[in-house]
């Protein structure tokens, strides 16, 4: 069983995530977070195997959240996938220089959906390191 | 319920979708009015372009007036540094003129003293040639008077000469008569001496003459009795027939008898005084013969064999003896050699006849006794005649005697007047050595005086070239100083020019600096003006770029929600759908995906327009290759081929050009030709300007030409600026997907890099696409 976060302030993007999970095959449990401030408040209790961060959130964005994450002794190694409708090079270049693992495009298709979560959640299941920037961003088709 | 909730979906859908198309339609609005903003955007920067031009342009200009200015300054310091460097000659010319002044009064009162010199040295002079005149007149009559000496001297020299000759003469003669007088002397002595001897030897021969008339007439007898004795013995000696020799102790012969001459064959006289053992043809044993004759006083018989000279052999006895004179003393030998033939009578009468002969011999040595005896009294006689010539010879010299005597005396008078004379002459001498010294001080005087004026003259001289180089001296002076005054009136004309020069420069200056003010305001405020058009671009700008990202982004947004829904309905609920209302719904999820292709070209297009632009120099090559490499998916649906000959660098902003050619290589896969597989060339090469008429291309400049051709359905060539234009779409929708912004994106990325599109196209065959864009 994955314990699995996501951060998104768009109620449809968390019904679409929670659908899409729900058609991967691996196990798993998710918790969702309205933006960046109740992210870090679950973070207190629970540390998740996956966080997966949206970056345009209210009260705390996502680079704000992956920051502190990745300078918070229990949370920093914690695989984040950053999953953002932006494909803005310096926002991903930011994202990856703050630490990320992974950075998803929304898709605009639900099957293209699945194929994403499914995508990060194999590759981040292992214990690596911060992939190298080439390898940064998921590109689903 | 769910029947309802699909019913309020879809409501909300429809609802959804009019509002997506009212935003649509706003967007059109919207983006029509960014694009006409845009467009005055552009104006305004060109304006400003234009203004900034001319500010560059007036900048120049004034850069051009300072700089004319710094040189008009400049040349009027140096026409400065000139009128200075022109007054100080001056002062220096003015300097040397004083100096030369100076030097010139000094030269005339050098001159006025020399002059003065000279008139004293001429006084001198005229008194030394009075002196000389004076001396000369003395001269000339000492001259007259050592003339009148010499004359005298002549006159008594050859008077003198001739009275030397004369007494020479007499001396001559009179040595002539002494040794004349000498030589008859010794003569007379001679002739005395001779007369003595010949007196003597007169008396003598007188006596002797008696004696010997006495003694002839008993030598005659004698001599008679004698002759008849030798001449008997000689005859008989001659008449032996025996060779008869007598020889020297030495072995020489002494005589000879005839028999000895024939026997031998040699003449008597020849015979006598040699050896007489050469004559035998034994000499060794004739030798001991003869050497035994001293040994023992007589040999007998003594056999020897004579040789005759014609070789002929007498075989002889020799008898031989010793023979004294009378005392005794050894004379010789005498050898009687007996021939022992029988030629002797003969040799006897030949003996006979010889004897003879010799008396014939003999008288006549008596009548040559006889002619001497006559010859005797012939020179006494003669010598009588001698003796008188003698005395009277002696008589002549005795009056000679006393002739030599009075011209003896007669010399004596005449050397004592020549000694007289010889005296006078020197007299004269003397003076005249007195007169010739005293002649040859005044020269001195004279040459001394000669000398001093040769002097005097010579510096007379030298100062009258000094004096007329001083002249000459001045005269360059002056006509330097002439000549600097009218170049100095010609500095002080070029000086007023230059003056005045300079006032109409400094006005022209200072209505340039006028100028300058007023163009430097008006820049001013242009810079003004532009500066406040340029903020308010920026702002625009801000603006505008602001707006395309909300509006893209806040736009996707929904449409992504649209797109999502849909496409979970077509998973999830497409069991619960009827075919209608799945069709609804792939419709709405079609419509949805072109909205967002809509977008997503507008975004495109507003980033060609507000983005940076970064330009870089860089190859093509990578980029289209990349724009391929992103197609590779529909380039293997579709069976394309792409071929990429790009080898170009350009001048260019790398992720626009990508943009430009993922759209035209985009559309060439899109556009095809549904008969045939994709085949798409892209070609690139370097052209310069020149070989392209368009008025947007620099002529000057290089371009990189890239063609992008396919053989798709391509379009009618009337269209071929018609595709350019926004929203332009020469198919429907439902043929071939386009929202119509694909190409207007590639043209404004290629005025974007200020280079220039044509289209090209035939239908059903395909279109060709030529960008020319700038290499640097």
């Amino acid at each position: 069983m994955k314990n699995i976060f996501l951060a998104d302030d768009d109620a449809d993007d968390r019904m679409f995530f929670g659908d899409a999970l729900k058609q991967v095959t691996i196990l798993t449990q998710l918790t969702l977070s309205n933006d960046g401030l109740e992210l870090m408040h679950n973070l207190e209790t629970v540390i998740p195997d996956v966080i997966f961060l949206d970056l345009n959130m209210p009260r705390k964005n996502g680079f704000q959240c992956l920051e502190e994450i990745r300078n918070t002794p229990q949370l920093k190694d914690i695989p984040i996938v950053i999953f953002s409708t932006t494909a803005n090079e310096d926002a991903v270049n930011k994202a990856h220089q703050l630490g990320a693992n992974y950075y998803i495009c929304k898709p605009h298709s639900f099957e293209l959906l699945v194929k994403a979560i499914e995508t990060a959640l194999t590759l981040v299941m292992w214990p690596k390191p911060q992939p190298p920037r080439e390898n940064f961003i998921l590109t689903i088709s | 319920m769910t029947e309802d909730k699909l019913a309020t979906a879809i409501k909300e859908l429809a609802f959804q979708n009019e509002e997506k198309e009212k935003r649509a339609a706003e967007l059109i609005i919207a983006n029509k009015e960014l694009a006409f903003q845009n467009d005055e955007k552009e104006k305004r920067a060109v304006e400003l372009i234009i203004a900034n031009k001319e500010l560059a342009f007036q900048n120049d200009e004034k850069e051009k007036r300072a700089v004319e200015l710094i040189i008009a300054n400049k040349e009027l310091a140096f026409q400065n540094d000139e009128k200075e460097k022109r007054a100080a000659e001056l002062i220096i010319a003015n300097k040397e003129l004083a100096f030369q002044n100076d030097e010139k009064e000094k030269r005339a009162v050098e001159l006025i003293i020399a002059n003065k010199e000279l008139a004293f040295q001429n006084d001198e002079k005229e008194k030394r040639a009075a002196e000389l005149i004076i001396a000369n007149k003395e001269l000339t009559f000492q001259n007259d008077e050592k003339e009148k000496r010499a004359a005298e001297l002549i006159i008594a020299n050859e008077e003198l000469l001739f009275q030397n000759d004369e007494k020479e003469k007499r001396a001559a003669e009179l040595i002539i008569a002494n040794e004349e007088l000498l030589f008859q002397n010794d003569e007379k002595e001679k002739r005395s001496a001779e007369l003595i001897i010949a007196n003597k030897e007169l008396a003598f021969q007188n006596d002797e003459k008696k004696k010997r008339v006495n003694e002839n007439k008993e030598l005659e007898v004698i001599s008679n009795a004698v002759k008849q004795t030798s001449l008997y013995s000689r005859s008989l000696i001659e008449a032996s027939l025996d060779p008869l020799v007598t020889i020297s102790p030495e072995g020489k012969i002494t005589d000879v008898n005839e028999a000895s001459v024939k026997v031998t064959g040699v003449p008597r006289l020849k015979l006598i005084g040699t050896d007489f053992s050469d004559y035998f043809t034994e000499p060794q044993k004739a030798r001991e013969g003869y050497k035994q004759v001293f040994e023992k006083e007589f040999v007998s018989d003594y056999p020897l064999t004579i040789q005759h000279k014609n070789g002929t052999l007498t075989d002889v006895l020799y008898n031989a003896s010793l023979y004294n004179d009378e005392n005794g003393n050894v004379l010789g030998v005498f050898a009687a050699a007996r021939d022992i033939t029988a030629q002797k009578a003969e040799e006897l009468k030949l003996a006979n006849k010889e004897l003879i002969l010799q008396n014939k011999v003999r008288e006549q040595q008596a009548a040559v006794l006889k002619i001497a005896n006559i010859e005797l009294a012939f020179q006494n006689e003669e010598k009588e005649k001698r003796a008188a010539e003698l005395i009277t010879a002696n008589k002549e010299l005795a009056f000679q005697n006393e002739e030599k005597e009075k011209r003896a005396a007669e010399l004596i008078i005449a050397n004592k007047e020549l000694a007289f004379q010889n005296d006078e002459r020197e007299k004269r001498a003397a003076e005249l050595i007195i007169a010739n010294k005293e002649l040859a001080f005044q020269n001195d005087e004279k040459e001394k005086r000669a000398a001093e004026l040769i002097i005097a003259n010579k510096e007379l001289a030298f100062q009258n070239d000094e004096k007329e180089k001083r002249a000459a001296e001045l005269i360059i002076a002056n006509k330097e100083l002439t000549f600097q005054n009218d170049e100095k009136e010609k500095r002080a004309a070029e000086l007023i020019i230059a003056n005045k020069e300079l006032l109409f420069q400094n006005d022209e200056k200072e209505k340039r600096a006028a100028e300058l003010i007023i163009a430097n305001k008006e820049l001013a405020f242009q810079n003004d003006e532009k500066e406040k058009r340029a903020a308010e671009l920026i702002i625009a700008n801000k603006e505008l770029e602001s707006f395309n990202y909300i509006s893209s982004h806040d736009l996707q947004e929904p449409l992504r929600k649209i797109q999502m829904f849909s496409t979970c309905l077509v998973t999830d609920e497409a069991q619960n759908l009827s075919d209608k209302g799945n069709e609804y719904v792939l419709r709405i999820g079609d419509a949805a995906n072109r909205m967002r292709t809509l977008i997503d070209d507008l975004l495109a297009y507003s980033r060609t327009t507000t983005s940076e632009r970064k330009f870089e120099t860089t190859s093509l090559t990578p980029i289209v290759e990349a724009v391929i490499n992103g197609f590779k998916e529909i380039i293997s649906e579709k069976n394309a081929t792409i071929e990429s000959h790009v080898m170009c660098d350009a001048h260019i902003i790398p992720f626009q050009f990508y943009q430009l050619m993922h759209n035209l290589i985009g559309n060439a896969l899109k556009f095809s030709n549904p008969d045939r597989p994709p085949h798409i060339v892209i070609n690139s090469r370097n052209i310069e300007g020149s070989k392209f008429k368009d008025e947007k291309i620099l002529l000057n400049k290089k371009y990189c030409h890239i063609t992008v051709t396919d053989n798709g359905i391509g379009f009618a060539p009337q269209y071929k600026d018609h595709i350019f234009e926004i929203f332009k779409r020469l198919h429907d929708k439902e043929k071939v997907s386009g929202t119509g912004i694909g190409l207007t994106i590639v043209k404004k990325i290629v005025e974007n890099h200020n280079g220039v599109i044509k289209a090209k196209g035939e239908l059903n065959q395909g279109a060709s696409f030529d960008i020319y864009i700038p290499s640097a």
